[in-house]
């Protein structure tokens, strides 16, 4: 054993492992999921010696925490959202580029690229083990009342968005007033009218039942959303070869699951939301944005690895 | 476990402040469960437990308080309520009641309207000869319908985390609010004319119409702040920082009570009385977060599957089981543990998300007045300068009566369901 | 001058300090949130950063306004068994409980330490207005090390009136 935070046991001359996975999503959502199967691959890849228990919900603290944590070797792995992780490592802002997707399976593709490698190697002067990208779905404009069409129809509009600065950038030109706004307040926010709109996935704006109180979704689909999936490195490099092999294998074959899963999840959404009464924009043109899009471009081809992932999956 | 709970009694008892007891359990339990690396993480948790939007209307609704209280808004509120009331035997602690029903519709959570109304009822009805105990105890049991009628901060995690309507589980909050409300009244009339609790003159009728002029421009401050909120100017965190506004605006040029050399007490007194709160949120973080990263509420949880098949037997044993969590950790830090280890259940035993979704909510939020740890019992303490046992004991009926309400709506889901139907 | 009394000058000047910069903390997430409401409802340009602002204020009003909480012996405690022993048992008690109190205070500011010279500290940014994360998590060390000097004083002040 020697590894304090893994469990670590022994059976039949064998080492066991009961690990930890952290992430900031509650149970239903699509990483959640992924993180239970990423459970069951590992356990049938090893034959039961190796089980790792999933913590939801940011029970185990927040992503700066499960980072500290990682470092440190007291947590074992974590889901962290591509928008806290990009704070520490800029080339992660590539998968921000707006438009750059045709759809999600396009993006889920670009993580078997060179450059998605080069971002998770980057991570290891941070004592992380960057093992694989996790999608939600693609990113679309909910708003109380209008669909979009050019970006007139969002001049002056309050957008609850993430705070993060290509994504702050991004709508900043388009001419929207960006709203950074706690994910528990938009609901009701929505609904008295502080925000008129939010950039969203569809996983969470079912799970948030935002369409009880707006009118239009347009299908934007200007950003993918990843979580990075990470190991601590201490972790990693107290089990034996064989074993890590196991564990990359195990965490492939869950995010491969996930993919199909998100996929097959955003059609039910889809679905589900038509059915609830939400007028859908699925012919959105993005001829008009090309220009704020472009500029987004350039700007962040200061970084190579970000310049190279553009020019790859343009 | 066992080690760490009589080291947490021990320190209780040598009367160390209760935030660095949760503090130094959680550190010896650390150290006896030997993962020592949690260590090194402990200042980093202590800090990211207070990165939280909703908490920042704790400090601002105390100062809204405390400015209130010095610019005379709440003298006169009192009058008013007085010239009302004042002569039925215990008007004021119905009044305190009813005014926290109101306030509750404006107000997400239970600790922040328990701060403000103990800082706002307790002088006044110490003033009218209600023993300190009884105000302090009556005003945090009525401020526990902050988050059970809507808006509610609970209502709003638990529907993110089970994936239930927000917006449902608005409506059903409203009949259990309600329901806590009579019980709470129903107490106070028991109270009354059990101890002869105080009545008034009945007021000459000039009186009453002088009281309602003047009580108009306090009255600007729930109104302004109601339609703000409806009308979505602001959201209901940043309602408590127009809430500080009016009561400077109204202090100072309408009563002109408020004067500028009260000004450093008040911040003082506001930084004070919020830390105490705040250092124990960050404090409770870290030992649920001890206590999740071993599996304890897990463990827990499955060891009740175990005991019956029926969901009612089931319903009422996770009442049990949650009375005694809300012992020592209450709230959001409750909720968030709870409700994933919750769910798969919940679904096996085929109860409605929403159903459950208030029995947990009202359960926690009784936590918060449940010694030995409470966050809205420490508040009320703090700020009603009780000690901590007096108020428990004069807090006792009430609680009894949460529990009696708890009881009812878990043996009949339709009443918590019965709105939410109306409105589909 | 006694040990006692150089603590107690200590500790005083350390309540001021803070009370200068809670006053501040409080004035600063009053006038960011108003602002905040004021910008996006009437300017139709919300900042930003009002938010993220206003959650550093009460972090660092947490944990100096928690320290001087602990000077002027405000926070909530269990007084059970404390209020049934004589004088002086009872101040003994005391300097036990601020000793124990003055320990963990160095505990914290121990790993705090070790905490902030990781070198990951400077990679990590603000989400909103990109600053240092060192800024707010600084308040955490320099919160406990002034609770640590207002226990100090506090338990040598109770051992004297013990003796
Ligand atoms: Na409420
Ligand atoms: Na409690």
């Amino acid at each position: 054993g020697g590894n304090e935070s893994a469990n670590a046991g022994e059976a039949n001359g064998e080492e066991t492992y009961s690990f930890r996975v952290s992430l900031v999503t509650p149970p239903s959502h699509g990483w959640t999921v992924t993180a239970t199967k990423f459970n069951e691959e590992l356990q049938a890849l090893s034959n039961g010696r190796m089980e790792v228990q999933v913590f939801p919900s940011e029970q185990l603290g927040s992503e700066a925490d499960m980072v500290q944590q990682m470092e440190i070797g007291t947590l074992d792995f974590g889901f962290i959202t591509n928008a806290y992780m990009s704070t520490r490592s800029e080339s992660l802002n590539a998968w921000f580029m707006p438009f750059l997707f045709e759809d999600l399976e396009e993006a889920s593709q670009a993580r078997r690229s060179e450059e998605a490698r080069k971002m998770l190697d980057e991570l290891e002067a941070q004592g992380l083990v960057g093992l694989d990208f996790s999608f939600a779905g693609e990113r679309h404009v909910l708003m109380k009342d209008g669909a979009i069409q050019s970006p007139e129809d969002l001049k002056g509009k309050k957008l609850r968005i993430i705070g993060n600065p290509v994504m702050q950038e991004f709508w900043t030109e388009l001419g929207v007033s960006p709203t950074p706004m706690p994910l528990g307040e938009v609901y009701s926010s929505l609904q008295t009218g502080v925000i008129d709109g939010i950039d969203i996935d569809l996983d969470a704006l079912v799970s948030l039942n935002l369409q009880e109180i707006s009118k239009d979704l347009t299908l934007t689909k200007q950003m993918a959303f990843p979580s990075v999936v990470v190991m601590s490195q201490k972790v990693f490099d107290s089990l034996s070869v064989e074993d890590q092999q196991i564990v990359k294998e195990a965490i492939e074959a869950a995010v491969d699951w996930g993919v199909e899963d998100a996929i097959q999840r955003e059609k039910e959404n889809l679905e589900f939301l038509q059915q609830a009464g939400l007028n859908i924009i699925d012919d959105f043109d993005t001829t008009s944005f090309k220009p704020v899009q472009e500029q987004i471009y350039t700007k962040y081809s200061s970084n190579e690895l970000i310049q190279t992932f553009i020019e790859k999956n343009q | 476990m066992l080690l760490a709970l009589f080291v947490f009694i021990i320190l209780l008892l040598l009367r160390i402040p209760i935030a660095i007891v949760l503090g130094i359990t959680s550190v010896s339990y650390i150290v006896i469960s030997g993962s020592l690396g949690l260590l090194q993480t402990v200042p980093q948790r202590l800090y990211s437990g207070l990165e939280s939007y909703g908490l920042l209307a704790i400090p601002l609704f105390m100062l809204a308080g405390e400015l209130m209280n010095s610019g005379g808004i709440t003298k006169r509120l009192v009058r008013f309520a007085k010239v009302l009331f004042g002569h039925y035997r215990a008007g004021l602690a119905y009044v305190n009641v009813v005014a926290n029903m109101f306030l509750a519709s404006i107000i997400g959570s239970a600790t922040a309207q328990i701060a403000m109304m103990s800082k706002v009822m307790v002088p006044a009805m110490e003033e009218e000869g209600y023993k300190r105990s009884f105000a302090s105890a009556t005003t945090a049991a009525a401020a526990l319908l902050g988050p059970i009628i809507p808006p509610s901060m609970l209502f709003i995690i638990y529907g993110v985390q089970s994936g239930t309507s927000i917006g449902t589980m608005f409506l059903a909050g409203i009949m259990p609010g309600i329901l806590l409300g009579v019980s709470f009244i129903l107490v106070i009339m028991y109270i009354g004319y059990k101890h002869q609790l105080p009545r008034s003159e009945k007021e000459p009728l000039k009186n009453v119409f002088e009281a309602s002029f003047k009580i108009i421009p306090a009255l600007l401050v729930p109104g302004i702040i109601i339609i703000g909120i409806i009308s979505g100017v602001f959201t209901p965190t940043e309602s408590a920082a127009i809430a500080c506004l009016l009561g400077i605006i109204v202090g100072f040029f309408f009563y002109k009570d408020l004067k500028i050399k009260n000004i450093p007490d008040i911040l003082v007194n506001t930084a004070m009385t919020t830390a105490t709160v705040t250092l124990l949120i960050a404090m409770a973080n870290i030992f649920g977060w001890v206590l999740t990263f071993e599996g304890i509420p897990q463990m827990l949880a499955k060891a009740m599957t175990g005991l019956t098949d029926s969901p009612l037997i089931f319903l009422l044993l996770t009442n049990l089981l949650l009375l005694l969590i809300g012992t020592v950790i209450d709230g959001i830090a409750a909720l968030i543990i709870i409700v994933p280890i919750y769910l798969p259940m919940i679904a096996m035993y085929g109860i409605d998300p929403i159903h459950f979704g208030i029995i947990i909510c009202i359960n926690l939020t009784i936590g918060l007045l449940t010694p030995p740890v409470g966050a809205g019992l420490f508040i009320a303490s703090s700020i009603g300068q009780v000690k901590i046992e007096a108020l428990t004991k004069s807090i006792f009926p009430f609680l009894v009566a949460s529990f009696v309400v708890l009881i009812i709506i878990t043996v009949w889901p339709e009443i918590v369901l019965w709105i939410p139907n109306l409105a589909r | 001058m006694t040990l006692t009394n150089i603590f107690e000058k200590l500790s005083d000047y350390v309540f001021k300090i803070e009370k200068w910069i809670v006053m501040t903390l409080i004035i600063a997430m009053f006038v960011s949130l108003t602002a905040g409401v004021f910008f996006r409802y009437y300017l139709n340009s919300p900042l930003f950063w009002s938010d993220e602002f206003a959650i550093f204020t009460l972090v660092w009003l947490t944990f100096l306004g928690g320290s001087m909480s602990i000077k002027r012996q405000q926070t909530a405690a269990v007084t059970i068994l404390v209020d049934k022993l004589n004088e002086k048992l009872r101040k003994l008690v005391a300097s036990i409980g601020f000793f124990i109190v003055f320990l963990f205070c160095l505990f914290i500011v121990y790993y705090s330490f070790i905490w902030l010279s990781s070198p990951n500290i400077v990679l990590q940014k603000s989400n909103s207005m990109q600053i240092p994360m060192i800024y707010p998590y600084l308040s955490v060390p320099l919160g406990f090390f002034f609770m640590s000097i207002h226990s100090l004083h506090l338990f040598l002040l109770s051992l004297k009136e013990t003796s």
